[in-house]
């Protein structure tokens, strides 16, 4: 049965709707990830989740009960905040303790416990700090220790990672990801970065405009994004995204005839919105002319950046040092790594499974 | 700091500027204490920097035989009550306003400021007239009132930048941690807010305690009068006692000291988070 659930949850202000109708089971040890740009809506779902938005409609279940309605302290929740949110008069054992002492544990409990967290984040020599005296890594600790402690149904995070430089932000997810795994709970994460989702999530909900785009494993919305706003959103370097014409079995970037791609099979003719991913283009001895316009050595690979007739494009490569700016080098694609979008609703395009890739 | 420590003379010169500052404020309070303490004959005809002989004859004929001793009860009764009631009207005003979504609030805000621009003796004089009609005039309970009129702006206007300035996470964690809004407030937000609240404490009470203009309009009966009106008083057409009036100024100086001296770490604190946002 799923630990928590989110039936067509709804928040409205006045009359601007944030978020529409979001519907989602999490499973008990599932970590989701609520994914998109700053304003979509996924931070407001969250803190309906957490209480700290009233819902304005639907209903949200937490570990069966029917939560709708109840204060943030009885749902059953612990809730990591982006700015940590530590209370800086409170020593760090404090800080970790109040949650359990709101709670009527016993001071002997609470110690024990506190303890117990702060050896597992390797914080005990903080304990007796104040949040002011940590670095941010450490506050980040103190943090997630916070929620660890108190053992809830589920933990929520609103974008934890996003104060803290780049080093240790992806040692923190590698963190999380393995304590999240231990505990096998719950888990909500938000995020705006694709990566942190990517590497993080068991599933991925996608979010814009307050409207989910799409649910799903990380590889499958990768593989398979349902429209064209998650194809973009989704993957790093960004999908080349450009309007096309197919026809005779060709996927036509442009007037003349040399400007095509290989196209998926069951492919209609028509116009349409192509997408293809940097790493699905590759150069090749013949193909589309590109005009390289940049390159960027990433180390283990290089990313290309030119022009193919009037679109900008970018294809990645396997390391090489031997096309400079300026070069026109001769590009061809995978036709199962080309993604056909409808031109009006940007919805993908159905086809035959065959030319799909593969799921796993 | 380190640019005044590399350049030892405009070091020099700061402390110089500072110590005379400090002097051109001090030199009044002192003179007025050293007078109460001085006999009259030295004090009007040869004062020297230094007291050559102390007395405190002005404390006694003060104590027993004016009503220096009522007054200054009366000024403690109105000052304490004002800042009782502009603690808990202006937190609960303030908080509202920052944390609510309320209608107009912008308004209530540059309202309060506004209403604070006014000279006092502007309000006082319609105040006087309804204290009248509702037949509050002459007591004490107006006295408050009219104070309110004052220190309610400031109380309001300086919890609101300092409750702006807290993070609405830290209220949000408490309660999922498990409180009450209330109780994240009390738990959190309070304890938080200490410089601040002392700050206005201090504020509202230094406002009431030497108020003259108000007690001046609302106050007809020597039983009800405070310790401004009351020395005001003392100064006669033909009558002018220097000592007493010294012993009386140096005793309503005397909480404000006090009050300073125990809390000022609070309100340099205050001072400083009120006017610079985090």
């Amino acid at each position: 049965m799923a630990e928590v659930s989110l039936r067509n949850l709804r928040k409205t202000y006045g009359g601007v709707t944030a978020v529409e109708g979001v519907n989602l089971d999490i499973a008990k040890g599932e970590l989701i990830v609520l994914l998109g740009p700053s304003g979509c809506g996924k931070s407001t779902t969250l803190r309906m989740v957490a209480g700290l938005e009233s819902i304005s409609g639907g209903e949200l279940f937490i570990g069966g009960r029917d939560v709708t309605n109840l204060e943030p302290k009885d749902r059953d929740i612990a809730m990591v905040f982006q700015n940590y949110a530590l209370y800086p008069h409170k020593t760090i054992r404090a800080n970790l303790g109040f949650g359990l002492k709101m709670r009527g544990m016993t001071t002997a409990d609470t110690a024990r416990r506190v303890d117990e967290v702060a050896e597992m984040l390797a914080i005990t020599h903080l304990l007796d700090r104040k949040p002011r005296q940590l670095s941010g890594g450490q506050m980040q600790r103190v943090a997630l220790g916070r929620a660890l402690v108190r053992d809830p149904a589920v933990f929520l995070l609103d974008e934890p990672l996003s104060n803290l430089d780049a080093k240790l932000r992806v040692r923190m997810r590698e963190e999380i990801a393995l304590l999240q795994k231990r505990i096998g709970k719950a888990m909500v994460y938000v995020t705006h970065d694709q990566t942190e989702a990517m590497t993080l999530a068991d599933r991925i909900v996608i979010m814009r405009d307050g409207h989910v785009q799409q649910i799903g494993a990380p590889l499958e919305v990768y593989d398979r994004p349902r429209n064209v706003f998650v194809a973009g959103f989704i993957g790093s370097p960004e999908m080349n995204l450009f309007p096309a014409e197919i026809g005779e079995g060709r996927l036509r970037m442009g007037p003349s005839d040399d400007l095509s791609l290989p196209v998926p099979s069951g492919a209609p003719d028509g116009p349409v919105i192509a997408g293809v991913r940097p790493e699905a283009l590759f150069v090749a001895g013949e193909g589309i002319p590109f005009a390289v316009r940049a390159v960027e050595q990433l180390g283990s690979q290089t990313l290309l950046i030119g022009r193919i007739g009037e679109h900008q494009l970018r294809v990645m490569e396997d390391r090489r040092d031997d096309i400079r700016a300026g070069d026109t080098v001769h590009v061809s694609a995978d036709p199962a790594g080309i993604h056909l979008f409808d031109k009006e609703t940007e919805l993908r395009l159905a086809l035959s499974a065959s030319a799909e890739p593969a799921r796993d | 700091m380190t640019t005044a420590s590399r350049r030892p003379l405009a070091r020099i010169g700061l402390y110089l500027a500072a110590i005379a500052i400090a002097l051109y404020s001090a030199f009044p309070i002192y003179w007025m204490v050293s007078s109460s303490l001085r006999p009259t004959q030295e004090m009007l005809l040869n004062p020297t920097l230094v007291p050559t002989e102390l007395t405190l004859q002005y404390y006694y004929s003060l104590l027993a035989q004016t009503d220096y001793p009522r007054q200054f009860l009366n000024s403690l009764i109105v000052a304490l009550s004002t800042v009782v009631l502009t603690m808990f009207l202006s937190v609960m005003i303030a908080y509202g306003v920052t944390r609510q979504r309320i209608r107009g609030k912008k308004a209530i805000i540059a309202g309060m400021l506004y209403a604070y621009m006014f000279p006092p003796l502007l309000l006082a004089i319609p105040l006087y007239a309804m204290f009248t009609k509702v037949g509050l005039n002459d007591t004490l309970f107006s006295l408050v009132i009219s104070h309110l009129t004052m220190t309610m702006p400031l109380g309001v206007w300086f919890l609101w930048g300092f409750f702006k300035a807290m993070p609405f996470e830290l209220e949000e964690a408490a309660m999922v941690d498990g409180c009450t809004r209330l109780g994240a407030f009390l738990r959190v937000v309070l304890p938080l807010s200490v410089p601040g609240l002392v700050t206005v404490a201090i504020f509202a009470f230094l406002l009431s305690w030497t108020d003259y203009t108000f007690a001046l309009v609302m106050i007809g009966s020597d039983v009800n009068k405070t310790v401004p009106l009351g020395l005001a008083s003392m100064i006669g057409a033909f009558d002018l006692r220097w000592g007493d009036i010294m012993a009386g100024s140096t005793l309503i100086a005397m909480p404000l000291f006090i009050a300073f001296i125990l809390l000022s770490r609070y309100f340099v604190q205050g001072l400083t988070a009120g006017a610079v946002k985090g």
